[in-house]
C-alpha cells in the first residue's frame, strides 16, 4: 500500500515538472510543409505548385532557400520576433552559409515581413527588402489582391536571390512577369515618370527572349521528375523536398503593413 | 575460503570509495564546465549585440546630417543626439554600454518625432533609405538583445542556484546584466509610407 502511494507521488511530481517545462517553453510554431506554407488558403494550388517548382530550382542551382509562410496572426509574439524565431526554428537556408529568406504574411494582422538570413544581408539589404515588399506585395494587398501579390512577390524575391548568385531560373516563365524594382517608393511622387522607362526597356528585352524562354522551359516541364524532384518517390512537384538546411538569421529584412 | 572476511570488507570499501570519488570528480568537472560554457555563450551573444550597436552608432551621423538638411533649426534634438552618441562611444563596462545605448535609443526616437513635422524630409529618397537602414538595425539590435538576454538568464539561473553558486564562486563568474530596453524603444521607428 505504501509503495503505491509513493509511486503516485512520484508520478504526480513528474507530471507537474513536465507541464511546467512545457508551459514555460517557447511558442509553438507550425511545422513546415515545403517552400510554400499556406496556412490561410491565400493562393491557389496551381500557383503553389509553380512557386514550389521555382524555389526548388533556386535551391538546386544556388543552395539558397526561400520559404513563404501565410498565417492568420503572429500572436502572442509581435511580427518581428515571430518572423526571426520561425526562420531560425525552421532553419531556412544552409547551415554555415545562412542563405535563407523567409517571407511571412500575417493576413489577419495585416502585416508582413521579409526576413533575410545572415549570409544574404549584404546583397539583399534592408532597403531592398523594404522596396520589394512595398512594390510587389503591399501595393496588391492594399487592393485585396492577396493571391496576386503573394505570387508576384515571392517570384520577385526568388528572382533577386538568383541574380545574387548570377543564376537564371527557368521556372520564371510559368509565373507573372516581375517588373524592375523602382528606386522611388511605390506610392511616392514622380514614380510614374521614373518607373515607366525601365519598364519599357524590360518589355522590349522580354519580347525578344520570350521565344527562347518559352521553348526552353517546355523541355524542362516535359520530363517529369527529372528536373524538379531530385529523389522524391511520390510523383508530382511536392516530392523531393528535403527540409531546410539549418540557416541562421539575425533580424535583417523589412516589415510592412497594409 | 581464500580471503579472510576482513580483507573482503576492506576490498568492498575501497571499490565503493573509488566509485564514489570517480562520480564526485565527474560531477565537479561537469558543473565547472557548465559555468564556463554558459559564460561563453553570454560573451558570444554580447559580441553580437555590440556588433549591431556599432552598426547603429555608425549610422547616426549620416542620419543627423540628412535631417539637418531640412530641419536646421531643431538644434536641441541634434545636441541631444550628439551627446548620447558620445556617451555610447566612451562607455566601457557592459552596464554602462547598456545605459548609454538606451539613452541613444530615446534620443533617436525624439529625432524621429521631429521628422514628422517635415513632410519633404520624410518623402526624400535619402531619408527613406536611412529609415529603412535604421529600422533594420534596430531590429537586429532587438534580436541580438533577445538572444543575449536568454543566454544571460541561463547563466544567472544556474549560478544563483545550487550547486551553480559554488562553482561560480570558484571560477569568479559574476551574473550577467540584462539588456532591458527603454520604454520608447518598444515603439520601434517604423517605416511609414
Amino acid at each position: 500500500m505504501m509503495r503505491f502511494s509513493k509511486l503516485l507521488a512520484a508520478a504526480s511530481l513528474c507530471l507537474i515538472l513536465a507541464a511546467s517545462v512545457a508551459l514555460s517553453g517557447s511558442v509553438e510554431f507550425p511545422a513546415y510543409k515545403g517552400y510554400v506554407n499556406d496556412y490561410v488558403g491565400l493562393i491557389k494550388h496551381s500557383d503553389e505548385v509553380k512557386l514550389t517548382a521555382l524555389l526548388s530550382e533556386l535551391e538546386k542551382k544556388t543552395t539558397a532557400q526561400v520559404a513563404v509562410v501565410m498565417v492568420h496572426a503572429t500572436a502572442p509574439l509581435d511580427l518581428e520576433t515571430y518572423s526571426v524565431e520561425l526562420a531560425q526554428e525552421w532553419g531556412v537556408g544552409q547551415k554555415g552559409k545562412d542563405n535563407g529568406v523567409l517571407i511571412l504574411i500575417a493576413k489577419d494582422d495585416r502585416k508582413m515581413r521579409i526576413e533575410v538570413g545572415y549570409g544574404l544581408e549584404a546583397k539583399f539589404t534592408d532597403g531592398m527588402a523594404g522596396r520589394m515588399m512595398r512594390q510587389y506585395f503591399l501595393s496588391y494587398f492594399k487592393d485585396g489582391r492577396f493571391a496576386q501579390g503573394t505570387v508576384l512577390g515571392t517570384t520577385a524575391v526568388a528572382k533577386h536571390v538568383a541574380s545574387i548568385y548570377g543564376v537564371k531560373l527557368e521556372g520564371l516563365a510559368a509565373l507573372p512577369k516581375v517588373d524592375a524594382l523602382r528606386r522611388q517608393p511605390a506610392h511616392g511622387f514622380g514614380c510614374g515618370a521614373f518607373g515607366l522607362l525601365p519598364l519599357l526597356i524590360l518589355l522590349i528585352f522580354f519580347r525578344m527572349f520570350w521565344r527562347l524562354l518559352f521553348f526552353g522551359s517546355l523541355f524542362g516541364l516535359g520530363s517529369r521528375g527529372g528536373f524538379w524532384s531530385g529523389g522524391g518517390s511520390s510523383g508530382g512537384f511536392s516530392g523531393g523536398f528535403g527540409g531546410f538546411g539549418g540557416g541562421s538569421f539575425g533580424g535583417g529584412g523589412a516589415s510592412g503593413s497594409w | 575460503m581464500a580471503m579472510s572476511k576482513g580483507l573482503k570488507v576492506v576490498l568492498i570499501i575501497v571499490v565503493v570509495l573509488a566509485v564514489f570519488l570517480l562520480m564526485a570528480g565527474g560531477w565537479f568537472v561537469r558543473n565547472y564546465n557548465k559555468v564556463v560554457s554558459l559564460d561563453e555563450a553570454v560573451s558570444e551573444s554580447w559580441g553580437q549585440v555590440e556588433t549591431q550597436l556599432q552598426r547603429r552608432y555608425d549610422l547616426v551621423p549620416n542620419l543627423v546630417e540628412t535631417v539637418k538638411g531640412y530641419a536646421k533649426h531643431e538644434k536641441e534634438v541634434f545636441t541631444e543626439i550628439t551627446k548620447a552618441r558620445a556617451m555610447v562611444g566612451s562607455a566601457q563596462t557592459i552596464p554602462d554600454k547598456i545605459g548609454a545605448n538606451n539613452n541613444l535609443t530615446s534620443a533617436l526616437a525624439r529625432l524621429l518625432v521631429v521628422v514628422e513635422n517635415y513632410p519633404d524630409l520624410k518623402a526624400s529618397q535619402n531619408f527613406l533609405n536611412l529609415q529603412d537602414e535604421l529600422a533594420g538595425t534596430e531590429n537586429r539590435i532587438s534580436v541580438a538583445r533577445y538572444r543575449y538576454n536568454i543566454a544571460a538568464k541561463e547563466l544567472n539561473e544556474f549560478i544563483k542556484g545550487i550547486p551553480g553558486v559554488i562553482f561560480a564562486r570558484i571560477r569568479g563568474t559574476n551574473p550577467a546584466t540584462y539588456f532591458e530596453a527603454p520604454k520608447e524603444a518598444k515603439e520601434a521607428p517604423a517605416v511609414k509610407f
